[in-house]
């Protein structure tokens, strides 16, 4: 690996690259901008521009005939071929590119956004008006007035990237050659850079670029030890884009949480970087798909907040907050939260037996408007904020956009805070793990190679809920409680089990490919015990979920199998047959159920706390009763 | 048309009678709902897609209505209520589901039963609604098939699941390899060749999707006291609601009336609907009107029920979004359906309106971050200034005035923000100098000489925006 930093020297300041940042009402582009408003350049922009120049540089000289934009394109003799890529394809990628068994990469450059050397230091922005000249009147045309918005001419900027050229082989003689080349490559296209962005022909986008070699970032202080469990807080330095289980139309929009196949894919790519020889034992064992590692979910949390299981990730289905004046955290609290669980449970007892309650739970308690389920997360009180950039593959002819080749990415926003765990970490693996955590740059979900997904992590202790049997025994008198008030009887309460879905539970499927359980059966087995389980309630909704991996090169194109999946959120309210499922319930807790466990899915916490903190109390009644 | 008023109530109650009196002290309540009904309709960006499953699900409550007609109380907006004998209430919904079943694999149904008392049949039906609540999230699994992969081999229409069958002529030229899903079989089945995409509607790039529904009807239905009440502004409601869609259709040109809207409207007091932006004053205008008359034939007409002041609080919220056509319908909607949830909310202020409208207009895919150009909702009852009716005449005066006068005072307008006497003193040295101006505020009926009155009904970033998109739109 060769670490790199790459200077941007913009002594005009006039940078012009559009379709990153958010246009404001009457601007119909704005220049690119980090998450606080400050000028940066786009990797893709970096990248899109260094390409350019290395592609004619490599045919001017008559080294070879790369492909046009990666996309294997650009008439005979080219010389790209699928698995025996163009130089300019091995640097930086092309389209539907895979990572082939001896490789380690798809492409050698990591290079992420370029952002102010002096990020203190004050912009002027100005707006610059374009008019189309009607040809028949000789003045400005009607509706053909645009105004960009842009810094200040005049004022000099300097960016800073940084960035590495990867081994792509296992052979070292090979990687050392391919190293050699790569930096002499980006060298050359470096030099003979001197525009990127928009608006060249009309004197914007000039730059010189400056090239330093530099050591590996990666600091060999000592390594704080990681025992079997790890709590992680996770801050975006970069924006990322997690991939929806389908993607939808042209927009390509990200999912808001981080699955663990994510988690470990940062943490497998980032070793893999750095190791000699990544079929090593220990390595293998951490990110074992059977045996490995269990690398949860990470749930977006305000980082103020108190962390921990229960106080993470989606709220229970069962969890309402009033449609008018809806909870949205502590700060805005609204009607405040209802957890209306022991009444669906009094409601399916008393229907049971052939009785009607009158509860008035669905409605909220102070203006009696309807409840709705609460979307989001419990450890965040908004959405995480999402930004939607615009691509463009350019088209090497006219200088001007490829037609059919625009697409939009949607990203979370950087400065987002994640919490999750790692669990059952294989003793063999640990210290990687930890040599990954503290030390190796580590990108979450697509576009790591321009940057995107790039995270600061903190390693804390794992926080424990409260035990199994104390949960149990607070729900199971509120839910006491609550049927007391209500008028409901009921016997063997103390066989009741309550299971929320942390993450979703990917359900079985038979051979035609669709599920053949909605979750209860694959619970109820479990759960085990001596005799039939038989479920009081269940309240989930159904999605799916696939995969993506770079190492797969059948003819799925990198797609895994889909699953259909009860999501995360659900509620299933078991009956055993005795009392004495504690053991099973701890075990199903700590393993999680349904395929793929180790990435995070299947996640169960019994007795949720929420459902007894949240429930009704004695004073709101049952309501005006029958 | 039938109107609300015109519901024969003595038909009606006969009708109740009969199925009382039919199932004795045996009975028992059944309701039924179609779990995931969104997302059945809008899975597809295809206009042919959503209208069908629109149908499908309206075909669905007439096959309940007429071949269960000795059990149905009434079956509208893929929901319905039945009242059949105990010993046949297994048959009946083991029928519905069969037969829901046959129409799609993309939704699935929700069914739930009680006991029915007569003596106490308020009672019944609120346990009835109050156990289908706490079921609802218990629907079983849809039965469509996984989406496969990515790529080569996906059905020409859903672009989801694997294409299995040939194109039955549904794709114009099709080529070899493309076929389609035998789920969408289903839903294209019905309607022949229509395969516009929603981006014909757009011919200036904006697609306006309007989610409107009913307000307090939650609240109406769960506190209605007998089954004729229930059947009754079921009845009212499906009827004021159709007719609206009737309406908003009627008011387009008559050239655009088959192809200018895409309704997904089930029947039920919800609307969905995706329309070019030019109609926008035209089809809220029609909708708003409709619903409110017909809710007050309904008022008039159930009268003798007793449910008079029960109607009083029932009105529409309504949210329109204008943005790229380019987002997913289901996108498009789910913003349109939250603008709809912030119209609902000033009806449940103290005082507020009956009915109200937000309207949100995106200028891109990115824009939804940029929220200066949205308002507050604004009341539909009235035409007073803060009005629906207000902000779009204001919009079409604006349209009048100077588009170099319009961005110099949207931008200042921009960058003034805070700074309201500075953004005042501003605008009333243009106004003083520029006849359009003037004229926009005589358009509006506010005395342009009074710096008070023009201070308050100074065009907002909402005005601006929508007055470019009107000209846009009608250029």
């Amino acid at each position: 690996m060769k670490c790199f930093e790459l200077e941007l020297d913009c002594s005009r300041g006039t940078l012009a690259i559009g379709g990153y940042s958010p246009t404001q009402a009457g601007v119909a582009a704005v220049y690119a901008q980090d998450e606080q408003g400050r000028p940066l350049v786009p990797a893709t922009a970096l990248r899109g521009a260094l390409r350019l120049t290395l592609e004619a540089l490599l045919r001017g000289a008559g080294v070879e005939n790369p492909c046009e934009g990666g996309a294997g394109q650009g008439g005979e003799g080219v010389t790209c071929r699928p698995g025996q890529p163009c130089s300019a394809c091995q640097i930086f990628g092309g389209a539907g590119e895979r990572v082939g068994s001896g490789q380690r990469a798809f492409a050698s450059l990591v290079l992420g956004d370029a952002t102010l050397c002096d990020r203190d230091e004050a912009m002027v922005e100005s707006l610059r008006h374009g008019v189309a000249v009607a040809r028949a009147p000789r003045a400005a045309a009607e509706e053909q007035l645009w105004a960009h918005l842009g810094p200040a001419p005049g004022q000099p900027l300097r960016f800073r990237a940084r960035g590495r050229i990867l081994r792509l082989y296992d052979d070292p003689a090979r990687s050392a050659r391919q190293l050699a080349e790569h930096a002499h490559f980006l060298q050359a296209a470096v030099r003979m850079t001197q525009h990127i962005g928009a608006g060249r022909s009309r004197g914007l986008g000039r730059v010189e670029l400056s090239l330093r070699f530099v050591d590996s970032p990666e600091v060999h202080s000592a390594t704080p030890e990681v025992g079997d469990e790890v709590r992680l807080r996770v801050l975006l330095l970069s924006p990322a884009s997690v991939g929806l289980p389908m993607p939808r139309d042209s927009l390509r929009e990200t999912r808001l949480d981080i699955p663990g196949a994510a988690l470990r894919g940062a943490v497998g790519f980032g070793l893999a970087e750095v190791l000699t020889d990544p079929s090593e034992r220990s390595f293998q064992q951490l990110v074992h798909d059977e045996d490995g590692a269990l690398f949860d979910f990470l749930y977006p949390v305000d980082p103020e907040r108190e962390g921990g299981p229960t106080r993470i990730g989606p709220w229970p289905r069962t969890t309402r907050s009033c449609k008018r004046y809806p909870y949205r955290g502590p700060d805005q609290p609204g009607h405040g939260l209802s957890d209306v669980l022991c009444d669906l449970l009094a409601i399916e007892l008393a229907h049971a037996q052939g009785r009607r309650i009158n509860n008035n739970r669905d409605r909220c308690p102070v203006c009696q408007a309807s409840l709705e389920p609460l979307a989001g997360w419990r450890g965040l009180s908004r959405e995480p904020a999402t930004r939607v950039v615009q691509r463009v593959r350019i088209n090497r002819h006219h200088g001007g956009a490829q037609d059919q080749a625009l697409f939009s990415h949607e990203l979370i926003e950087a400065g987002q805070w994640f919490e999750g765990s790692i669990r059952r970490i294989p003793a063999a693996g640990r210290a990687h793990l930890a040599r990954a955590l503290h030390h190796l740059p580590l990108s979450l979900g697509r576009g790591r190679h321009r940057g995107w997904g790039r995270v600061q992590v903190t390693v804390q202790p794992a926080v424990k809920p409260p035990p199994l049997s104390e949960r149990r025994k607070v729900f199971l008198a509120t839910l006491r409680r609550r049927l007391e008030a209500l008028g409901v009887t009921a016997d063997g309460l103390e066989r009741i089990v309550v299971l929320s879905l942390l993450s979703p539970l990917l359900l079985e499927k038979g051979a035609d490919g669709r599920a053949t359980d909605d979750g209860c059966a694959a619970l109820a087995r479990a759960l085990g015990g001596a005799g039939p389980v038989t479920w009081l309630h269940v309240s989930r909704r159904f999605g799916y979920e696939r995969g993506w991996s770079q190492r797969t090169s059948d003819e799925e194109g990198g797609v895994k199998a889909a699953y259909h999946c009860a999501l995360a959120g659900s509620v299933y309210v078991a009956c055993l047959p005795d009392a004495d499922g504690l053991a099973q319930i701890e075990r199903l807790e700590q393993e999680g159920i349904g395929p793929q466990r180790r990435l995070g899915f299947g996640r169960v916490l019994a007795f949720d706390p929420i459902f007894a903190e949240h429930a009704p109390t004695q004073q709101e009644g049952p309501g005006h009763g029958h | 048309m039938t109107t609300a008023s015109s519901i024969d109530l003595g038909a009606l109650r006969t009708r109740i009678e009969r199925l009382r009196s039919a199932v004795g002290q045996d009975g028992a309540l059944i309701a039924y709902a179609v779990a995931g009904v969104q997302r059945l309709i809008f899975l597809s960006s295809r206009q042919v897609a959503i209208r069908n499953a629109s149908q499908l699900v309206q075909a669905f409550d007439r096959w309940v209505a007429e071949n269960h007609s000795l059990s149905v109380v009434f079956a509208r907006g893929g929901r319905g209520l039945l009242l059949a004998r105990t010993d046949q209430s297994a048959r009946i919904q083991g029928e519905l589901r069969a037969h829901f079943d046959k129409q799609t694999e993309d939704a699935s149904l929700s069914l739930t039963q009680v006991p029915y008392d007569p003596s106490a049949e308020a009672d019944c039906l609120r346990w009835l609604w109050r156990v289908a609540e706490a079921r609802k999230d218990q629907a079983p699994l849809p039965r469509a098939p996984l989406p496969r992969k990515t790529g080569m081999g996906l059905c020409a229409n859903c672009h989801i699941r694997d294409g299995t069958l040939s194109p039955l002529g549904y794709i114009p030229d099709p080529t070899p390899e493309m076929t389609i899903c035998s789920a969408c079989v289903k839903l294209l089945g019905r309607e022949g060749r229509h395969n516009s995409h929603l981006a014909e509607l757009a011919p200036h790039g904006a697609l306006a999707c309007l989610s409107a529904d009913g307000n307090n009807m939650g609240q109406l239905f769960e506190d209605l006291p007998d089954l004729p009440a229930v059947a009754a502004v079921s009845q009212a409601v499906g009827q004021t609601f159709e007719r609206a869609v009737a309406a908003m259709r009627e008011a387009l040109p008559a050239d655009q009336r088959a192809r200018g809207i895409v309704p997904s409207s089930t029947g039920g007091d919800d609307v969905r609907l995706f329309f070019s932006p030019r109609q926008l004053e035209a089809l809220v205008g029609a909708l708003s009107r409709t619903v409110d008359q017909g809710l007050q034939a309904a008022q008039r007409g159930l009268a003798p029920l007793g449910l008079k002041q029960r109607l009083d609080r029932v009105g529409i919220g309504v949210g329109v979004l204008i943005s790229p056509y380019k987002s997913h319908a289901l996108r498009q909607l789910d913003l349109a359906h939250e603008a709809e949830r912030q119209a609902k909310r000033l009806c449940h202020e103290p005082e507020g309106p009956r009915s109200a409208a937000q309207l949100i207009i995106l200028s891109g895919q990115d824009a939804v971050h940029d929220d200066s150009s949205q308002g507050p909702p604004l009341p539909l009852d009235h035409d007073r200034a803060g009005s629906w009716a207000h902000l779009l005449r204001s919009a079409r005066a604006l349209t009048c005035v100077q588009t170099s006068q319009r961005a110099a005072m949207r931008q200042a307008g921009r960058q003034l923000r805070g700074e309201e006497r500075v953004l005042a003193n501003l605008f009333c040295a243009q106004l003083a100098r520029v006849k359009e101006w003037q004229r926009y505020f005589d358009a509006i009926q506010v005395d342009w000489r009074d710096r008070t009155e023009v201070e308050a009904h100074m065009p907002t970033e909402r005005t601006y925006a929508l007055a470019q998109l009107l000209q846009r739109e009608a250029s």
